[in-house]
């Protein structure tokens, strides 16, 4: 009697708990193994189409990520599946977010900055640009950060998200660019002779382009001479190599056709006589 | 120096006068050779070669001296060709064009020097500055029949065709040396490039690079700056002709 009575309890209990448990557990499991082939297809995906527009390491990061994305989220619902109420769980874990996205707010914004530039292609490995100060080649744009190797050959490295909050200049962008240059000539000077002595010169310079033509006028009087203000369209990559045959070129051909060029002169105003006051010194007269 | 001189020709030993240059190839010992060149600037430039290695003059495209800086050319029509509408009309130009040396030994071969033959070498920028390209520019003379090619010049079979409903006036073509072939007769110094057709209208043309139109010629086989691409054998020019 006794042990009927057990019996009936214990299958009672098995029916009431053990039995929706196991299934519990089985639909869990299920909602885990979807997940995971869910998660495991959607990171080659991502990975193959992220790999076009991204170089390799951005393109793992972004498949990996969507990978525990989704493995997060099947776990949060096999978790619920089990009957534990995860809404405790969303808001510990809403919180933690919100401490992790501070710590990590430098890391994450060069990761996004990163992303942007791969995204806008606004840098490539070779460009020449002018980044905070420190002007350069591009050698690298990873993830987190961008390589530049300066004029002088040493390697900067520039976090992305610096890139994106400072002013950049990308002079590759552009197939030519304009530099300016001044000479000044001696106020006795024939200012159509020089400017002409000028023009010949440049039109030597293999690196100067014909078209547009260089700009070569008068712009100003100067303190110690007349200025001559040269425009000049340069192949960008080759703006360092022009601007150093542009200035010793117009120098020896002014030098060439006797034009002075003049130095610097001030001329001094004294509210009273000078008085010269000289020891020993004998006059002539 | 006497015997055969052109394309394709080795150079011999002793002095050989090209254009404006003198090259002196002289025996060192039985295993080197010393290359030297005179320039009619006075400018030396020698070297010593494996006496296994034979250098070979072939004509080049105008983009490697004084300096690489771009594989476009810019042909500038010395007086413009004016055409009507839906108008098609055969014209021939002379580009200039350099003299390669090779070195060659076996199946090997590779540039060595580049004679600069373009004594006022000029760059020009072809549209505007932020998306345009910077070309090299060449002047030719237009003509109606094919001239005599000559050291120096490549002759250029270019066929106009106005594909727009209004006249047409062309100044220049660009041309980009990856596409743009070069041919050369072996033993003289003539050579070509491949017929060129622009489709041109108002505001832009497009170059299109067709076949060889001399037969009995050499293929220049590019240096790797100007590797022909496998697809897309044209230029776009959408600032204007």
């Amino acid at each position: 009697m006794v042990l009927q009575a057990v019996s009936e309890i214990a299958s009672m209990l098995n029916e009431i708990v053990f039995e929706p448990l196991v299934g519990s557990v089985l639909v869990a499991l299920t909602i885990l193994g979807i997940g995971f082939l869910v998660g495991i297809f959607v990171r080659r995906a991502i990975g193959r189409v992220a790999t076009r527009f991204f170089p390799r390491d951005i393109a793992s990061l972004i498949s990996r990520i969507s990978y525990y994305g989704i493995m997060l989220l099947a776990g949060l619902i096999a978790v619920q599946k089990l009957g534990i109420d995860v809404t405790a769980l969303a808001v510990a874990g809403g919180f933690a977010g919100l401490v992790l996205s501070f710590a990590l707010q430098p890391v994450l914004s060069n990761f996004f900055s990163g992303l942007y530039l791969h995204g806008e292609k606004s840098l490539v490995p070779g460009d020449l640009v002018r980044i905070g100060g420190h002007m350069g080649r591009v050698i690298e744009v990873n993830t987190m950060s961008t390589r530049l190797r300066s004029l002088d050959g040493e390697v900067i490295r520039i976090p992305n998200s610096k890139i994106i909050g400072e002013y950049m200049v990308n002079y590759s962008k552009s197939a030519a660019m304009r530099l300016t240059f001044e000479a000044s000539i001696a106020y006795r000077e024939d200012i159509g002779k020089a400017v002409e002595t000028i023009r010949r010169a440049l039109d030597v310079i293999y690196l100067v382009l014909g078209d547009p033509p260089p700009e070569v006028f008068a712009s100003e009087m100067g303190d110690s001479g007349i200025i001559i203000k040269v425009r000049v369209w340069v192949p960008t990559d080759y703006w360092y190599q022009a601007s150093m045959q542009v200035v010793r070129t117009v120098r020896e051909a002014l030098g060439r056709e006797g034009i002075e060029i003049p130095f610097n002169q001030v001329d001094v105003w004294l509210r009273t006589p000078l008085v010269v006051e000289g020891r020993g010194v004998q006059g002539s007269g | 120096m006497s015997g055969r001189q052109g394309y394709g020709v080795p150079l011999q030993v002793g002095v050989t006068k090209l254009g404006p240059y003198e090259l002196r190839l002289e025996y060192v010992d039985r295993t080197m050779f010393r290359y030297s060149r005179l320039g009619l600037g006075g400018d030396e430039e020698s070297a010593f070669v494996d006496a296994g290695i034979r250098l070979v003059p072939l004509p080049m495209y105008p983009v490697f001296k004084p300096g690489f800086v771009t594989r476009h050319i810019m042909v500038r029509l010395a007086e413009p060709v004016l055409l009507r509408p839906e108008g098609r009309r055969v014209i021939y130009l002379e580009m200039k064009v350099d003299v390669a040396l090779y070195a060659v030994s076996g199946g090997a071969k590779s540039m060595f020097d580049v004679l600069q033959l373009d004594d006022k070498p000029k760059l020009v920028l072809y549209g505007p500055p932020e998306s345009g390209v910077v070309a090299r520019e060449v002047r030719s003379p237009v003509y109606v029949s094919e001239p005599r090619p000559s050291l120096g010049k490549a002759v250029v079979k270019a066929v106009l065709s106005n594909v727009g409903g209004s006249h047409l006036r062309i100044t220049r073509i660009l041309l980009d040396a990856a596409p743009l072939r070069l041919f050369y007769r072996f033993g003289s110094w003539a050579s070509y490039t491949q017929e060129i057709e622009v489709q041109a209208e108002r505001f832009r043309a497009t170059v299109l690079y067709r076949q060889s139109f001399k037969r009995g010629l050499q293929e220049l086989e590019d240096p790797p700056e100007v590797k022909p691409p496998r697809f897309f054998q044209k230029t776009e020019m959408p600032w204007g002709v």
